[in-house]
């Protein structure tokens, strides 16, 4: 390539496999394979006006330019997933050539192999589960028990509310403890993921568990199947289910020096 | 130019992935390599950083549409 574009990479994927078609890259560049010993990275030629090293960190702090450019690049990515088996990089992994993602290859070949082999007619799938938030008792509720004096109330008030909440959070936990031993058993592998990026659909509900799974296409029905069934059983809890995805969590790699 | 991949329309509705979603994969994971990049791996760190902090504070018209068992 040129001083003037610099090498964007999308996923690794298997050399000499027939590729599907793929849709043009972040910039609108054509999606190209770059490969080195039986392994081949997906990436495009972008002009270093987009992701030199000077415009990239101000642009990935552009919202716009970052949805924009995370929604091409999970395009490629997920397109390439779904036809064959596939290593997605993270966003803005950029050499200044192509001889920089060779030897990238050469030099991380065999966890390459092993990432490939991990996701190999696999698909992630991304499992949340939401409570609903637990209502305070007010002080107009009636308490249990006896008329009282207003000390007396406070403090079975207050005794209420802890046995609620600590009741809520036990109810919880063995949800929690279901869900997953349901799952478990259909997955290839499961992760939990940090309690972030909350579905903002989901006003109200607060985000008690954040799953990612690896399955295997021959259990995925029944992992779809099962999810289905466990988002009725638990009262005051909502199970939301994202995916196929391509393996995103499934890839995490130690890259030798 | 060898190695093209054939051009295409895209064929998955990746403009329906929720964002929040999209960027906590693309960022937060997939794999990682060091080497002759053109940018550090901690400034990349850094965006995931401010964008954990962004995503927490809900900022719903930042986010797409949401289609529920959708990941493309």
């Amino acid at each position: 390539m040129t001083e003037q574009h610099a090498t964007w990479v999308y996923a690794v994927v298997p050399a000499f496999a027939p590729v599907p078609a793929v849709p043009s890259g972040i910039a609108g560049e054509p999606v190209r394979l770059v490969e080195h010993g039986g392994i081949a990275a997906a990436v495009g030629s972008v002009d270093r006006a987009e992701v030199g090293e000077e415009q990239l960190p101000r642009h990935l702090r552009d919202p716009q330019w970052l949805e924009r450019t995370a929604r091409r690049h999970h395009r490629v990515v997920s397109t390439l997933a779904h036809g064959l088996p596939t290593v997605p990089f993270r966003l803005a992994t950029v050499y200044h050539q192509d001889g920089g993602v060779r030897q990238m290859l050469a030099r991380t070949r065999q966890p390459l192999l092993t990432a490939l082999d991990t996701v190999t007619s696999r698909a992630e799938w991304g499992v949340q589960v939401y409570a609903s938030t637990v209502r305070q008792p007010s002080p107009a509720d009636p308490v249990a028990g006896e008329p009282a004096g207003p000390g007396t109330t406070y403090l079975l008030r207050q005794r209420a509310q802890r046995d609620q909440r600590e009741q809520e959070r036990r109810r919880i936990g063995e949800a929690v403890r279901q869900i997953e031993a349901a799952l478990d058993r259909l997955a290839v592998a499961g992760s939990a993921q940090p309690l972030t990026g909350a579905d903002p659909s989901s006003a109200g509900g607060s985000l008690v568990l954040n799953l990612s799974y690896l399955v295997d296409d021959r259990t995925r029905d029944e992992f779809v199947a099962a999810t289905q069934r466990l988002a009725g059983r638990f009262a005051g809890l909502r199970l939301r289910v994202t995916g196929p995805w391509p393996a995103y969590s499934f890839v995490q790699i130690e890259a030798a020096p | 130019m060898p190695g093209q991949l054939p051009a295409t329309r895209p064929v998955l509705p990746a403009d329906r992935v929720s964002l929040v979603d999209l960027l906590d994969r693309v960022l937060a994971r997939g794999v990682v390599v060091s080497g002759e990049l053109t940018l550090t791996i901690a400034d990349i760190d850094l965006v995931h950083l401010s964008l954990r902090a962004l995503l927490s504070s809900v900022r719903p018209d930042l986010f797409g549409p949401d289609p529920g068992a959708d990941g493309g």
